[in-house]
């Protein structure tokens, strides 16, 4: 799975610690979301969407999307 | 628990100083003599670097956690349990047969408790999910 939080997180000037704060989560969670290495919860996915003013289909792109 | 990368260095960083000490006594006071002084300073330079790190992050009193660290406080628990529940066992049959008293066989216990949790917490927290 990749993730367009990187772009986003650019597009709003904000940092990783920024977004953590937004959304109360650790700022290596984002790091790990970014990196693919970490799924998050619905819940959480909802609130980095929200924070960056996107959908979870957005911000998410699962590997069968990309073929 | 919440354990992160400063708290890792504070707790590795005590174990170093109070706890690794005793379990040497327990075997050879000559030998917890000759270490005792290179274990404090490596101690004291954990701590410091632990503390730094805190005051860098922000988290000295107040640590956040996330489902991300929860899910690895889960992990850290469960593998450590198994880890020293085989540990426990072998360690008190090579107890049994070398004659340690209750001393030396509980304070290794605990000194692999602690280490192995906060290993097992390390592990899980760097790698990640693929």
């Amino acid at each position: 799975m990749k993730t367009r939080i990187k772009e986003l997180r650019a597009r709003y000037d904000l940092t990783q610690d920024d977004l953590a704060r937004k959304v109360g989560a650790r700022r290596e969670t984002i790091l790990f979301i970014e990196k693919g290495k970490y799924n998050p919860s619905l819940k959480l996915a909802h609130n980095i969407a929200k924070a960056l003013q996107t959908t979870i289909d957005e911000l998410f792109i699962f590997d069968d999307e990309e073929t | 628990m919440k354990l992160t990368r400063a708290t890792y260095f504070i707790i590795i960083g005590f174990i170093l100083m109070s706890v690794i000490p005793t379990d040497i006594r327990g075997f050879s006071e000559e030998l917890e003599d000759q270490l005792f002084l290179p274990l404090l300073i490596l101690g004291i330079i954990l701590l410091i670097i632990g503390i730094a790190l805190a005051i860098k992050d922000k988290e000295l009193f107040h640590v956040i956690s996330d489902e991300r660290t929860k899910r690895v406080d889960r992990s850290a628990v469960y593998y450590s349990w198994w880890l020293i529940f085989i540990f426990a066992y072998i360690y008190g049959v090579i107890a049994h047969i070398k004659n340690f008293t209750i001393f030396q066989y509980m304070s290794i216990l605990l000194t692999v408790m602690i280490l192995s949790m906060i290993l097992f917490h390390m592990y899980f927290n760097f790698k990640g999910e693929e």
